[in-house]
């Protein structure tokens, strides 16, 4: 056997030795990976160099911030509806819709009682001025309409540096369902 | 600052990818969907008014998120008008909440961790780098929490050949994250 073949046979056992490790982690017995290491003594530097490597990209992984446990925790949470958030004189109930520019939430007016629709300009500290500008037109041009089938704006304001408006909660359907989708990507001819 | 775009493609590419469910992948193209951010980022480059790099992979994000979100829920109508396919819907409400996760997240941490922002960019860079399987194999196990079996078999390989190109893909990461001086 010359020196390369040596090379990968040595290789294609390391390769399983490591699969090895993957399937008792995944299995659950979350292998002690010292002990794991002294049992394949003889890929031991290898092995190591391997665990270490791993660690490295875990350190940088997290810095995409979107640990996949933390994700899937959260989003149960909010499934969940445990977290109850604060907005001012808001509570968040629930968030209804999101669009180009912000999230529209369900939301209870603490000093009034009642229910209100809330909707916050999507990037919220971080808005340009144009955006800020644009979410205040908005707002703005609802707010001077007076019609029973225009919903009227109860309220434009900023709280934290989060602009804001509310205005009367409309039960029922969603008419995110009735705009329209763009082709699917694969089927348009550009 | 919009010719700085392109610098941020690889970390685009990364985070679509992450975010969507990898059994997607045959309906939502994630780098057609950046491909789409990087044109509307060209196109409204004088809406935005920040200054730093953390702002402006930010407002990146944002749009990429936007896009995302858009490419579900037309997939999730479609799935309703044309029939039920379960597991599909279930892909599609789990993608959902991730990236409704990620948007608040995002919203609520400060971009003050510009530091942290930088060396995820520097990660999505040195994982461009690699070759694809090896990109696959490490998107899948440590994102998407894929055994290697299940990633062995979408690449077409033994479970040994994932575990072998996990190791490469790691070391290389590793050296090309050195190289650039990145603090490890």
């Amino acid at each position: 056997m010359n020196e390369q073949q040596e090379t990968s046979t040595r290789q294609q056992r390391l390769n399983e030795i490591i699969a090895e490790y993957f399937a008792a982690a995944d299995a659950g017995s979350s292998p002690d990976r010292e002990a794991f290491v002294e049992q394949h003594a003889s890929f031991a530097s290898e092995l190591r160099q391997f665990f270490s490597d791993g660690q490295l990209f875990e350190r940088m992984a997290q810095t995409l911030s979107i640990a996949p446990s933390a994700a899937a925790a959260a989003a149960a949470a909010l499934n969940a509806g445990e977290r109850v958030k604060y907005f001012g004189d808001y509570e968040l109930a629930e968030e209804l819709a999101r669009g180009g520019m912000g999230i529209v939430y369900k939301a209870r007016q603490i000093s009034l009682n009642r229910f209100v629709a809330l909707k916050m300009i999507l990037s919220g500290q971080f808005a340009s001025t144009s955006e800020v500008i644009r979410f205040g037109t908005e707002a703005e041009s609802a707010a001077a309409l007076d019609h029973p089938n225009i919903i009227p704006i109860y309220e434009v304001g900023e709280h934290h540096g989060q602009h804001y408006f509310t205005m009367k909660l409309i039960e029922g359907g969603n008419i995110v369902t009735l705009q329209p989708c763009a082709a699917p990507s694969g089927d348009s001819d550009d | 600052m919009p010719n700085d775009f392109e610098h941020y493609r690889p970390y685009l590419m990364l985070l679509a990818q992450v975010q969507l469910d990898p059994r997607l992948a045959a309906k939502i193209d994630a780098s057609d969907i950046v491909q789409q951010t990087m044109a509307e980022a060209h196109q409204t480059a004088a809406d935005f008014r920040g200054t730093s790099d953390a702002e402006l992979a930010g407002w990146l994000r944002r749009i990429l998120a936007h896009n995302l979100a858009d490419a579900l829920r037309c997939l999730r109508r479609d799935k309703r008008d044309v029939g039920r396919e379960r597991s599909l819907e279930e892909r599609l409400s789990e993608s959902s909440q991730r990236l409704q996760h990620w948007l608040i997240a995002d919203q609520t941490s400060p971009s003050q961790h510009a530091q942290r922002q930088e060396r995820a960019v520097r990660l999505a860079q040195a994982l461009a780098q690699l070759s694809a399987p090896q990109r696959d194999a490490i998107v899948l196990q440590y994102w998407h929490g894929w055994s290697l079996a299940q990633i062995g078999q979408k690449l077409d390989r033994s479970t040994a050949a994932v575990a072998g190109l996990l190791r490469r893909g790691l070391s290389q990461l590793r050296q090309t994250l050195d190289k650039q001086g990145v603090d490890l």
